[in-house]
């Protein structure tokens, strides 16, 4: 089945971002395609690559990028909500006149159009955070 | 895949998209990004329904004002949505009742609002084809 999940909890605010994880873990184990996972809302923080986790706690960044990166998913931030809350890749921290930008590459900034695709593509839309 | 392949993709029989607002309009974002969400889905021509539930029904009330807070003014982007092609929006009944809100308010309101009980909520949310919550 192609799965798509849209991630709006925070990730110390919020369970969200660590049961999408885990999930994503288990659909693929068995077998289902994660089509995108589409990150909006407080759901945006993931991506910031100068997250440092806490010893003994999950460490969420990592933890999605090293799964993005495993099996090619297509990852992507709302660009709304991501620059908003200070979530910028080098090209828009150019475009804003910003020192540096801190999106890891393994995640894409881009629209709400993406989210609106998954759901149009996906067998299934599965949100979590709300 | 490009904006346009959306707009090519999307047809009038198409089961629709359901969003359900379910948080309070100025306490987090979540449901000013939600109208944001529903109004990219009207702007591509998806087929949407919304329904309006627990502490969003405050949405509806009349005579917000946030030039003071510093807020979006979600009353106004609401208010919007028919423009975009909205046809209905769904009420949750029993949150409008729970939280004193007049149901002859909501029969006034400028909006198309439909107050609705469980069991036509149900019917919604079995024809949706997928389900977004804010």
């Amino acid at each position: 089945m192609k799965i798509s999940l849209l991630i709006l909890g925070g990730i110390h605010s919020s369970s969200s971002s660590l049961n999408a994880l885990r999930f994503a873990k288990a659909a693929i184990a068995k077998g289902h395609t994660i089509y995108r996972v589409f990150f909006y809302n407080e759901g945006v923080q993931v991506a910031n690559k100068l997250i440092c986790a806490p010893q003994g706690q999950t460490d969420l960044h990592n933890q999605w990028a090293k799964l993005i990166d495993q099996h090619q998913i297509d990852a992507v931030t709302c660009i709304a909500s991501a620059v908003k809350r200070g979530i910028i890749n080098e090209n828009e921290a150019k475009r804003y006149g910003l020192e540096q930008g801190n999106l890891s590459d393994d995640f894409d900034l881009s629209g709400l159009g993406q989210l609106l695709d998954a759901s149009q593509t996906s067998d299934r839309l599965v949100s979590f955070g709300c | 895949m490009e904006d346009s392949d959306l707009n090519q993709n999307s047809t009038a029989d198409q089961q629709p998209i359901l969003f359900i607002l379910r948080h309070s309009p100025y306490s987090s974002s979540l449901l000013s990004e939600g109208l944001d969400a529903i109004l990219a889905a009207l702007s591509y021509d998806q087929p949407i329904e919304l329904l309006i539930a627990d502490d969003a029904v405050l949405s509806l009330l009349e005579g917000q004002n946030t030039e003071h807070t510093g807020q979006k003014n979600i009353a106004k982007v609401l208010s919007v949505l028919p423009v975009y092609g909205l046809e209905r929006i769904w009420v949750c009944k029993d949150s409008v009742e729970k939280r004193c809100i007049s149901t002859d308010d909501i029969a006034n309101h400028p909006l198309p609002l439909m107050l609705v009980g469980y069991d036509a909520q149900k019917v919604v949310l079995n024809e949706a084809k997928h389900i977004f919550n804010f």
